[in-house]
């Protein structure tokens, strides 16, 4: 499992932190600390996003909104250890903005797959990869979210079923049919 | 090849690294015996790179993520200097509330203490100073000072005087008549019914 992925602890609760480099007040700490921790995810955080809303909204917005949110209340947790906290925040945006009613699709960034790849390697890859994304975004909201958090970022199903407030058989129940879902969307594809 | 779903999930878990080491080795020994467990789980492996290829295609290229960052760390700075303009404007509104209640108490304090609301006697609520203000001194027979009476315009100052003259005449009249002793009275004032 990911070791940058660990429980997080409220601020003021006994933990196991590391000296903070550089002074200032706590709250300056806190803002240097959270900027990293930022910095140190974003690239994940986009792709978390990216997985679970699709082209439904815009995955720079998502985790945008995310860190604000967060911001708000930084006080409360321990940036020491973030990158659980800041996926948690991620994905619940990203579903509350999916059960917003009205949502307007943004373009594909890479639709078949990274853009620096190299074309003559990559073709079958890219034709594979261009097929499974669209059989993910298929996927109901939470099933993909469960899936990119087990598969993408190796998370244990305690903590995606703490990120996605549901209970642990519910996870395995939605990654599970998930990847049945998948195989038989991709069945044909597979075969050929 | 088809596998019960239950052994399906079993090797979902044993990819996922979420079986017990007991159930690990249940599983590695039925896989000993059982030679489409392990062609299943290949599959499933195949399967899984797959999926990981396509998350991995989800990432933002390096210059998004620079962009993305740039912008993310200008917004926590924006957030972060709104939020201690909160705070100080906060701290301002309470210093400025606590500042008002002093400067009314005091003013209250100094209004009920000199005098407006609660005028001494014998002064007008309109204050000492007030240039209408006409004030009448009265004496006794020896011309001691026994009191200061005020009054908002002459005229009412000239009736007060004019009405005290004549009580006093009044008065001087009587005791001139209680005293003359060609007078017979009847009886004393008192015992007149």
């Amino acid at each position: 499992m990911s070791d940058d992925v660990k429980a997080f602890e409220p601020a003021g609760a006994p933990s196991a932190a590391q000296p903070v480099s550089g002074g200032g007040t706590p709250s300056e700490v806190t803002v240097r600390l959270f900027e990293e921790a930022v910095r140190n995810h974003s690239r994940r955080l986009l792709a978390i996003a990216r997985a679970v809303v699709g082209t439904r909204a815009s995955p720079e917005d998502v985790v945008q909104q995310a860190i604000t949110n967060l911001f708000q209340h930084r006080e409360r947790y321990d940036w020491h250890e973030p990158g659980g906290l800041l996926k948690r925040a991620v994905v619940n945006e990203a579903l509350r903005i999916l059960r917003q009613p009205k949502m307007s699709m943004v373009a594909d960034d890479h639709p078949d797959g990274r853009d620096d790849d190299d074309p003559a390697s990559g073709l079958l890859e890219n034709e594979t990869v261009r097929r499974v994304r669209a059989a993910i975004d298929k996927l109901p909201e939470h099933y993909r979210s469960a899936l990119v958090l087990c598969e993408y970022d190796n998370m244990p199903y305690a903590e995606i079923a703490t990120t996605l407030g549901a209970s642990v058989p519910q996870v395995k129940t939605w990654i599970f049919r998930a990847r049945r879902q998948l195989a038989e969307m991709l069945k044909d594809y597979a075969n050929a | 090849m088809s596998l019960s779903d239950s052994d399906l999930e079993l090797l979902e878990n044993h990819l996922d690294g979420e079986l017990s080491v007991a159930d690990e080795e249940a599983l590695r020994d039925r896989m000993n015996i059982e030679p489409e467990l392990g062609a299943m789980l290949e599959t499933l492996r195949s399967e899984r790179d797959a999926r990981r290829m396509a998350f991995v295609s989800m990432e933002p290229d390096d210059a998004t993520v620079e962009r993305f960052n740039g912008y993310a760390s200008r917004e926590i700075q924006r957030l972060d200097r709104e939020s201690f303009w909160k705070r100080t404007s906060k701290t301002l509104r309470f210093i400025s509330a606590a500042a008002a209640c002093l400067v009314i108490g005091f003013s209250v304090g100094r209004i009920m203490n000199s005098g407006v609301l609660n005028p001494k006697p014998g002064e007008r609520a309109g204050g000492i100073n007030d240039p209408n203000v006409v004030e009448v001194v009265l004496t006794d027979d020896n011309g001691h000072e026994i009191g200061v009476q005020r009054f908002p315009s002459r005229e009412r100052a000239n009736e007060f005087i004019n009405d005290v003259d004549q009580w006093h005449q009044k008065a001087r009249i009587q005791q001139q008549q209680m005293n003359d002793p060609n007078v017979i009275r009847t009886s004393a004032p008192e015992e007149q019914f």
